[in-house]
């Protein structure tokens, strides 16, 4: 420190206001006056680096959004099942009603069921629904 | 509440207030940021556990508390409004005519220094910080700290050499 920094560094500042102690610590403080104090807030949380964090944040919901967009579509095989869960049920009732006839619905279902089924693989899914 | 905090209030506040009037220019800012400050000690004294260096420490929340600030105001109030605000007083009066005129000399080179290099320069003269202990304080490298001091010295010097020269 040379004589120039010297003298400044001797240079007196003002004192803090004379109320704000008083303000502070006195009767009826701003602290008493204040909410109950707490022991953790969200911005103590977030104070070290909120843009890093508020970063992260929109990263998941980027990705959550991406994952909404490029969810799979209805597999083949759900609504095969339910085709052949309407087979079976129709078969049944043609069982206990050799009159009736399968709904156009249930006629759909059956031939979409044909249509991308082996018949190992509706012997299968047959096992399975039993 | 903490009797401690009315000492570390009565140990520390003034250098506090020093460090945030040079540092915001503006009394009311400082007088605001010190009291935010110890408010938070009030309502959360746990913050100074395992603190080792106190003055440093309340240094550095005072310097994040004052970008706060000031941040705030600049949003809430007019900028015209800002240009307008009378000179602030940073020195005591002193009795001496001389001194008092190197007084308000510094106060005014001070303000032509930019808020983060006087903060620098506010720490080394008026705090004998190092430049390690600055850089904590300022959340700077130790080299931008040491730089930025020897710029704001340099042009302080600039500022006031003929005076200085004359009370010598």
């Amino acid at each position: 420190m040379n004589e120039f920094e010297r003298k400044l560094s001797q240079q007196i500042f003002r004192p803090p206001p004379a109320d704000l102690r008083a303000t502070l610590f006195g009767a009826s403080p701003l602290a008493a006056a204040s909410a109950p104090p707490a022991l953790w807030t969200w911005r103590d949380w977030f104070w070290p680096s909120p843009q890093a964090w508020g970063a992260l944040a929109a990263l998941w919901v980027v990705f959550v959004v991406q994952q909404w967009d490029h969810r799979p579509p209805r597999s083949p095989e759900g609504a095969a099942l339910r085709g052949l869960s309407a087979v079976v049920q129709w078969s049944n009732s043609e069982l206990t009603s050799p009159e009736s006839t399968p709904s156009a619905e249930l006629r759909a279902e059956d031939t979409t069921l044909l249509a991308f089924h082996s018949s190992q693989e509706l012997h299968h899914a047959l096992d399975s629904l039993h | 509440m903490s009797p401690d905090l009315r000492q570390l209030y009565d140990e520390h506040a003034p250098a506090l207030f020093a460090f945030l009037l040079n540092f915001t220019r503006r009394e009311a800012d400082a007088r605001d940021t010190l009291q935010e400050l110890f408010l938070k000690l009030i309502a959360r004294p746990q913050l100074l556990t395992g603190v080792q260096n106190t003055r440093a420490f309340l240094l550095r929340l005072a310097h994040r508390l004052a970008i706060d600030t000031h941040r705030r105001s600049t949003v809430r109030e007019a900028a015209i409004e800002r240009a307008a605000a009378e000179p602030v007083a940073l020195f005591h009066s002193a009795t001496d005519p001389d001194e008092g005129a190197f007084r308000s000399a510094l106060a005014e080179a001070l303000a032509e220094l930019p808020a983060e290099q006087r903060a620098v320069v506010h720490l080394k003269l008026w705090e004998q910080m190092t430049f390690a202990e600055i850089a904590e304080a300022l959340d700077i490298p130790a080299n931008t700290a040491a730089s930025r001091y020897r710029y704001g010295i340099d042009k302080l010097q600039a500022l006031l050499r003929p005076l200085y020269e004359e009370l010598r």
